[in-house]
């Protein structure tokens, strides 16, 4: 009884927006781990790449004094960590996951030497959030959308543009044969390592974004691991959106969704242990995987390296 | 120095390999509208040369000319923009993508920023109505049937106005009836101007399409010659290098009790198709099934359902009357089934491990391989030195990663491994895909040997000769039924062929 | 069939090579090399002396000799090493049947709870009982925590990397959840009770030295780990599941029987490395009481490049950078943080050899113009 009057006085609206702010890195690991992977490249540095940028862009935010140059350092960052799983995976054909892993641990190791070298005492600047006081007056939407923190529309903007680029672009085409059959894009005059390269390094890019979202958005301080496996979790809701951006996208609220109800129960006093809870998204991608992979279907030359 | 109506010529090509001297420096020129056959074995150098020209290579020596120019062909791209287009023995084709997406890869044209698939697809119907080439741009190619996805590649080539069209082995995974209307398209083709490279191993139809032929061997040019002087037995021993017994030879079957009984089997392909829609057949001992049909007819999923490695939706496979548990390729092994697997890389062998438990890999749990859970590696070794003897292996020492084997040895020591177990039954698919001559001979010999010692053989093969030689019985497969049955010393080959197409 | 035999060699084996030896081992020793020159120069940027930094690293990681209160140096280092070791032969298990278990970690944390919580609940046991059911607790929550990503890799396909990352998250939560509420003892600081004398682990000499019974296991480890991986019928199946999975299932081999019993194993062994850092060092668990052991003993895996020996020796390395740093921070000031940088590009260059190849072969032509100068 008790349960159910919460559950009824819940601001689901604000619950849904809560989430959204949530699933943005995540979405932006999926996003990352869609071009990456389309193309051929497993990518499980994603991780890796959130965590570097998210310190380069704390770090560089702090020194400029500006967020929007410590956005691009950050992902800039990232894309040299994904230029590397890029040298790694493809010029050097390290088993991807092995390569993968090796960044997550080189960014974990190199944002640790640097935090506890340098320390992380001052605040960065924060981005802006998206906000107008008309539009946010609008009901439902005024709260999802017009509150929100600026990467989290850039999240969404790249969420269309990313569908678009990949079914209605030559790129996309050529993306997709490239992950599909490296060969017959080869016998078609298409370069293929370049064009992994360079989706590998967009996949950098937008994990660079999604780890500005700690640094810039979240809390204005870098703590080390402090994106706790949300780039897996991208992963995971890549896989189940079946590597393409808006069922993925949609697959990130999967993951967010439960936390912030939980967040919420806790605000009306159910009494619920945080540590545990804490746990429900990784819970939850551990179930979404085990029900979904047999399913999903990955492209057909992920992980192989192209050899003429 | 150049003869005006030479279209390519290639000059002194050299191209090594560690370990093999792939063309040594091959000559070869192709005149304005002929089809012009190379012809040699599996591993004589055939695809290395067309891929060279294709710029997936680069030679090690040697010069291509074009139109009496010197070209050089770093890239497919280049070879695409001289006018040389190429139609792969594996199509490359993307099977997720659509026909037009296929054929516009690498040339596409844009609306805005957005891709044009109407115009080209006008282009497409245009190629299409021209040479008589049925296709719609619209399908999906992995929907196609083989025979329809090669003209897709070959409207692939024509969209990049390729003058000069390669077709590696294009004959192997047709019908006797699709290869008249691809001889018949070619024929079109160099009408129009285009001229051909037929590549192929396949004596009747280099001598039915040809205008020239060249015939390669171990990477040198043997000699050339056309269909009108030289007769098939000549050119089968200018391709092998020494006369070759074109026949099989064999005794009439003795048929003894059913060792193989399939019972109306379904089953779905790995792309969730059905690729089995009620199977049923027996095999006795002492005698070869031979299983027909185009590739991609449920073969595949068959012998996987028989050999425990594809779970069926429904069905039964028995074996000696005992049926055997689905999906569990251990006890079909442990019930006396041997399995020669079609593809010899990715499921015959593991490539960076050694021939000699290469040669134990189904038993090297059991005594006397292992004792106590402990691995036995001197039974193991000596294992090995007796089957390289018995099945003629060639190979620097037992302890060599197989990998580094020939392709021929490779498969003999697949064969040697199945056949060192008591057998009841040998599912062999493909058993000769991709070996020398000699190796198909000695293979052949086996498997009729195996028969005779009172095996029960069931044999899938997309060569229509190889199943023609070596069947007591032969059943045809059609869209995942079996749509035939013939006797194997009656047979004609344009019966089966009809067959293969479902015209019943 | 031309061999040459050697003498009371049978005719098929094949020949020794120290070459494939050699050719095997320089990737590891020159990636090693390269990482020391890089962390050199980054300690040269921050200022200091990376001679005298290393020098530092070396004496307080091998030749500092112990006093009444501080233990040997090199016996220090071992200490250190011996998590190392256990956790890389797990990892390095999985590596040989194709698997990545990225949560050795959690599955360290797993062990040292379940062996806490058999180390202090039970009581009046005799240690030959107590101190092997602790350990065996810790080796079974272990073995069941990467269990369940083995599991749904045979039963469900699911990407063994993604589900032990998630396991990890989940084991953190798990351990500070019971340390801070269920298991907490009375004091201020969030921890377990302490375990009982008779679940300890004992040291093998007499203190300061903290060398313990549980280094004696890890060599243990490692000696059982290449009879089950190269000489045991299991560990042939695992290496051929990992080498080509369809072949194996071809010849008869149940790959996901082989998945779930190999990850198993792994975390089994990870479950130990946590067992025996809280029996024979801790001696209770407190909320973190690792930092990172789990993801560095990924880097020693794949140093040590999958054979006991070379993971011996790479969590020797480890161990001894490890403990080393402490003393170099003391005596020349440079962060022992840095060996965080040292393990990061030692996995760099070991994991594409192509890179160390490359970087030798850019080197070769400009030493030879300087020959010419």
């Amino acid at each position: 009884m008790d349960l159910v009057d919460v559950l009824l006085r819940i601001d689901y609206v604000f619950l849904l927006a809560a989430a959204l702010r949530a699933a943005t890195p995540i979405a932006f690991a999926a996003l990352g781990g869609i071009f990456s992977e389309r193309a051929g490249v497993i990518n499980i540095g994603l991780e890796g790449m959130m965590l570097i940028s998210a310190y380069v862009c704390y770090r560089v935010a702090v020194l400029a004094a500006s967020p929007a140059v410590g956005l691009v350092a950050g992902m800039a960052a990232a894309m040299v960590l994904a230029g590397l799983h890029g040298l790694f995976s493809i010029r050097y054909q390290t088993n991807q996951v092995v390569s993968g892993t090796v960044v997550n641990i080189f960014a974990a190791g190199i944002t640790g030497f640097l935090f506890r070298a340098l320390g992380a005492q001052e605040s960065a600047p924060y981005l802006p959030n998206i906000s107008h006081p008309l539009l946010k007056s609008i009901p439902v939407i005024g709260t999802l959308l017009f509150d929100q923190p600026l990467l989290m529309w850039v999240m969404l903007i790249v969420v269309v543009v990313a569908t678009v680029v990949l079914f209605r672009t030559p790129w996309g085409l050529r993306t997709r044969a490239v992950g599909e059959l490296p060969r017959a894009a080869d016998t078609a005059g298409i370069p293929v390592n370049r064009m992994r390269y360079l989706n590998v390094l967009i996949s950098g890019a937008l994990a660079g974004l999604g780890g500005a979202f700690f640094t810039l958005h979240t809390v204005s301080t870098f703590t080390p691991l402090m994106t706790s496996g949300q780039g897996f979790i991208g992963l995971a809701a890549m896989i189940f959106g079946n590597w393409t951006p808006i069922p993925a996208f949609l697959a990130t609220l999967l993951f967010t969704l439960p936390q912030a109800l939980a967040g919420q129960l806790q605000m009306f006093g159910v009494p619920l242990p945080y540590q545990l809870l804490s746990t429900l998204p990784y819970l939850l991608t551990i179930i979404t995987l085990a029900g979904v992979v047999r399913r999903s279907t990955p492209p057909a030359a992920l992980g192989t390296p192209y050899v003429k | 120095m150049t003869r005006p109506d030479v279209v390519l010529e290639m000059r002194g090509i050299t191209k090594r390999f560690p370990g093999v001297l792939a063309n040594d420096h091959i000559n070869l020129d192709l005149r304005k509208g002929e089809v012009h056959a190379l012809l040699g074995e599996n591993g004589a150098g055939k695809s290395t040369l067309m891929n060279i020209l294709y710029g997936l290579y680069q030679p090690d020596a040697g010069e291509i000319w074009l139109d009496g120019r010197r070209v050089t062909i770093h890239s497919p791209r280049d070879a695409i923009a001289l006018g040389i287009g190429m139609v792969h023995q594996h199509f490359m084709l993307v099977p997720t993508l659509t026909v037009t997406e296929n054929i516009i890869l690498g040339l596409e044209t844009r609306r805005g920023l957005l891709l044009d698939e109407a115009t080209p697809q006008q282009r497409i119907r245009q190629i299409s109505r021209d040479f008589g080439l049925e296709i719609d741009p619209e399908a999906y190619v992995k929907d196609l049937p083989v025979g329809v996805q090669q003209r897709v590649e070959i409207v692939k080539a024509l969209y990049r106005n390729a003058r000069v069209l390669v077709l590696d082995e294009p004959t192997a995974v047709l019908t006797p009836l699709e290869v008249e209307s691809l001889f018949s398209t070619l024929r079109a083709l160099v009408k129009r101007g285009v001229s051909v490279i037929f590549i192929s191993h396949k004596l009747k139809e280099v001598k039915a399409i040809a205008d020239r032929i060249t015939v390669l061997r171990q990477g040198r040019v043997v000699g050339s010659t056309t269909p009108a002087e030289a007769g098939e037995a000549q050119l089968a021993s200018m391709m092998v290098g020494r006369p070759v017994i074109l026949k099989v030879d064999k005794s009439p079957a003795q048929p003894g009790p059913v060792v193989l009984s399939v019972r109306d089997v379904k089953a779905m392909s790995d792309r969730r198709a059905m690729a089995l829609q009620g199977v049923s057949f027996d095999v006795r001992a002492g005698e070869i099934v031979g299983i027909a049909g185009v590739e991609g007819n449920g073969q595949t999923e068959l012998v996987e359902v028989i050999t425990g490695l594809r779970q069926p939706l429904a069905g039964q496979v028995l074996l000696c009357g005992q049926p055997l548990p689905a999906w569990s390729p251990r006890a079909a092994i442990d019930r006396g089934m041997s399995h020669i697997p079609e593809d010899r890389y990715k499921y015959g062998i593991v490539a960076a491990y050694s021939l000699a438990i290469n040669l134990v890999l189904s038993v090297f749990h059991r005594p006397p391989f292992s004792r106590n859970g402990l691995l036995q590696r001197r039974a193991i070794l000596s294992n090995a030195e007796r089957l390289v003897e018995e099945f003629d292996i060639r190979a620097p020492h037992a302890e060599v990663p197989i990998g580094k084997l020939s392709g021929g040895n490779q498969q003999k020591a697949v064969v040697a491994r199945e056949f060192s177990r008591p057998m009841k039954l040998l599912v062999a698919a493909q058993p000769t895909r991709g070996v020398d001559v000699g190796s198909i001979e000695f293979i052949h010999k086996r498997i009729v040997q195996a028969r005779d010692a009172g095996a029960a053989v069931l044999l899938v093969s997309a060569e229509l000769d190889e199943i023609m030689a070596l069947s007591d019985r032969i059943l045809v497969m059609f869209g995942g039924r079996i749509v035939g049955e013939r006797d194997g010393r009656t047979a004609r080959r344009e019966d089966i062929g009809l067959l293969m197409m479902g015209k019943v | 069939m031309s061999s040459v035999t050697a003498q009371g060699q049978s005719r098929s084996a094949a020949p020794f090579s120290w070459q494939r030896v050699w050719s095997g081992v320089w990737p590891a020793v020159a990636s090693v090399v390269l990482a020391l020159v890089i962390a050199g120069a980054v300690i040269t940027i921050t200022g200091a002396d990376p001679v005298a930094a290393y020098r530092a690293l070396v004496e307080g990681a091998l030749l500092r000799e112990g006093t009444a209160t501080r233990p040997t140096a090199f016996l220090e280092t071992l200490v250190s090493a011996t998590p190392y070791l256990v956790l890389a032969l797990g990892i390095s298990l999985g590596f040989a049947a194709g698997l990545f278990n990225i949560g050795a970690e959690g599955q360290l944390y797993m062990g040292a709870l379940a062996s806490v919580v058999v180390g202090f609940a039970l009581s009046g046991l005799p240690w030959i009982v107590h101190l092997p059911l602790a350990l065996v607790a810790g080796v079974l929550a272990g073995a069941l925590w990467a269990g369940i990503a083995g599991w749904l890799k045979a039963a469900r396909g699911a990407p063994e990397v993604v589900v032990t990352i998630m396991l990890n998250y989940i084991a953190y939560a798990v351990v500070n959840y019971m340390v801070n509420g269920p298991i907490r003892h009375t004091g201020t600081a969030p921890r377990t009770p302490d375990i009982q004398a008779s679940a300890v682990l004992p040291t093998l000499l007499p203190a300061p030295e903290r060398i313990h019974w549980g280094f004696v296991l890890a060599i243990a480890c490692a000696v059982g780990y290449y009879f089950l991986l190269y000489r045991s019928a299991l560990g042939l199946r695992i290496r051929l599941v990992g080498a080509n999975r369809e072949a194996a299932r071809y010849a008869g081999i149940n790959v996901n029987s082989t998945y779930l019993i190999t990850m198993v194993i792994s975390g089994g062994l990870c479950g130990m490395a946590g067992a025996i850092e809280v029996l024979a060092l801790y001696r209770y668990l407190p909320t973190e009481f690792t930092t990172g052991y789990g993801f560095e003993s990924i880097a020693v895996a794949l140093l040590g490049q999958g054979h006991p020996v070379g993971v011996a020796l790479a969590a020797l390395l480890f161990g001894a950078l490890a403990n080393g740093a402490g003393y170099m921070q003391f005596s020349s000031g440079v962060s022992n943080y840095i060996i965080a940088v040292m393990q990061a590009f030692i996995i760099v260059f070991v994991a594409a050899p192509g890179i160390v190849r490359d970087l030798f072969r850019w080197a070769r032509p400009k030493r030879a113009e300087v020959e010419v100068e």
